[in-house]
């Protein structure tokens, strides 16, 4: 589908499939256009061009109500002056349903939630972990047929947020519909996704299993956008690379590529492959892990390592890598190239 | 509703006629007064209450407040009552309508306050003694000719006209401190 707000593309040429008990991840920076497309299913939204389709039915035009979409906010969108019970019986009311099964099915969910002794209070009382919970209730009661989350933890301290993270977990496990989820944070991602469509600038650029994107990220985007601390990238200028290293397909023949290896992938010591110096600029002790900001030349470079004694203080450090562990990127970084034996290997 | 009109709604021109509503806020009353005059003459409208009622039933001014204050109620709230099924007439008076009584508070009283204290317009509409309003009365307190001042009187009869202002203010001030303790999204 295609979506335009003025003249700026906000969703270009976007495709996606999403199966049933599937947790389904759109990550991107912001203004990637991964928000409107949720909106875009909720019915919020209408595209420009393109159709949603929810359960074989084609649902453009149908408003969100009757499209039986359940949506998490990221702000929680509780209805302040109504009670917790009011608000995730609101949906049920409007629709004409009987009281005692309006009752009954708020008690349930709330069961399941363990709200229950939180349906007198109204959202101002609840804490951050209490809300969410109750913004849970209120789509899980509509018994629908697709969840929609936009960042629904990013407001959550991050301590609440591992255990909101296993209460979505848990929720998944009792509903057989699909969840799309929203979010910028890639350990969310890594943590929850089933599969997961990394968007920038409106457009996908990968989609797939999240550990599947970690090993064979499409491009450099995709390579820095999961994991952390973010894939090192070096143009291959600023690196000697030993003259017997097999450096695959087109690139190579060009001259100009990029290399790209994963912090902790680097490692201290002169025996190695690839073996070079970089000056130290700080160290950050994260307890076991050392990230340690350092520079190439010109390039900025993060090592991750757990031998704590042999970095700090130190000026410069020698550091060493091998060649399986690279990534080969072309110039613009807008795509991957694969050493021959890697590719009949997988 | 108007106000909600404004804030939400999206429809053609709406920004032109909102600035041309806030425009006449600019005007000052004795500008309008004459040609208000002359509408109530040919309408027949003079010395008759609507007459007096009509013109201040609705004004730019509390237009502007509560749109302003519609604007500042989270998009996310009608949103989900969007996806909960409420239709838009639903959204405006189970959603924001509750919501919006703190300004609709403060709304009323400037607008009480106002109507309450006005002279110029009820000095000019009615014309028989029944309709005047408390202001014009207490002029009478000037005496005939303007030519004796009866203080003591004229005081003690604007304390007693302040009373129902009073009154209204203790009503509507409960809503103002609700309208603080109401909020149930975090930002």
């Amino acid at each position: 589908m295609v979506k335009y707000y003025r003249n700026i593309k906000a969703l270009d040429d976007v495709t996606l499939e999403i199966s049933d008990r599937e947790l389904f991840v759109l990550l991107g920076p912001s203004g990637c256009g991964k928000t409107t497309l949720l909106r875009i299913v909720s019915g919020l939204v209408e595209p420009d061009s393109g159709s949603v389709m929810i359960d074989g039915r084609e649902v453009n035009g149908v408003p969100p109500a009757e499209r039986n979409v359940a949506m998490v906010f990221q702000n929680y969108a509780l209805y302040p002056h109504m009670t917790v019970f009011e608000n995730i019986a609101l949906n049920m009311k409007i629709r004409g349903i009987r009281k005692e099964i309006i009752e009954e099915r708020v008690k349930r969910v709330a069961q399941t939630l363990q709200i229950v002794e939180l349906l007198d209070k109204r959202p101002g009382q609840l804490s951050g972990g209490q809300a969410q919970r109750v913004a849970l209730a209120r789509a899980m009661v509509r018994d629908p047929k697709v969840y929609l989350m936009d960042e629904p933890l990013s407001n959550l301290d991050a301590k609440l947020r591992v255990e909101a993270r296993a209460e979505i977990k848990r929720m998944k496990e009792m509903i057989d519909v699909p969840i799309i989820y929203v979010t910028h944070d890639q350990v969310e991602t890594m943590s929850l996704a089933d599969r997961v469509a990394i968007m920038n600038r409106g457009k996908v650029l990968q989609e797939g299993a999240p550990i599947e994107l970690y090993d064979r990220p499409a491009d450099v985007f995709v390579a820095t956008f999961l994991g952390n601390p973010p894939m090192n990238i070096i143009p291959a200028d600023h690196i000697k690379l030993p003259k017997n290293i097999e450096v695959p397909g087109p690139p190579a023949k060009q001259g100009t590529f990029s290399i790209g290896i994963r912090p902790s992938k680097i490692n201290l010591g002169w025996e190695g492959s690839v073996r070079t110096e970089i000056t130290v600029e700080f160290a950050e002790v994260l307890g076991d892990n050392v990230l340690i900001h350092g520079k190439l030349g010109s390039i900025p470079l993060v090592i991750s390592t757990s031998d704590r004694g042999k970095v700090i203080g130190e000026r410069t450090l020698q550091i060493i890598f091998e060649p399986e562990s690279i990534y080969w990127f072309d110039e613009q970084g807008k795509a991957r190239y694969e050493l021959a034996k890697d590719m009949s290997q997988r | 509703m108007a106000g909600y009109a404004f804030a939400r709604l999206r429809f053609p021109g709406r920004n032109l006629l909102f600035y041309t509503i806030l425009s006449t806020l600019m005007l000052p009353f004795p500008v309008v007064m004459i040609a208000e005059y002359v509408l109530m003459v040919n309408i027949g409208w003079v010395n008759t209450y609507q007459g007096v009622i009509f013109p201040s039933l609705t004004s730019a001014l509390r237009v502007f407040l509560m749109r302003q204050y519609f604007t500042t109620i989270p998009e996310e709230l009608e949103e989900a009552a969007k996806i909960d099924g409420l239709s838009t007439f639903q959204i405006f008076y189970r959603i924001v309508i509750p919501l919006a009584k703190p300004a609709m508070a403060a709304t009323a009283i400037f607008s009480f306050i106002g109507v309450w204290n006005s002279f110029l317009w009820p000095l000019l509409v009615p014309q028989s003694l029944h309709m005047f309003t408390v202001p014009l009365a207490i002029n009478f307190f000037k005496g005939a000719k303007g030519t004796q001042i009866y203080w003591n009187q004229m005081t003690a009869a604007e304390v007693m006209a302040m009373v129902p202002t009073l009154i209204i203010y203790a009503i509507f001030e409960r809503y103002f401190t609700q309208g603080i303790a109401l909020t149930g999204i975090k930002r």
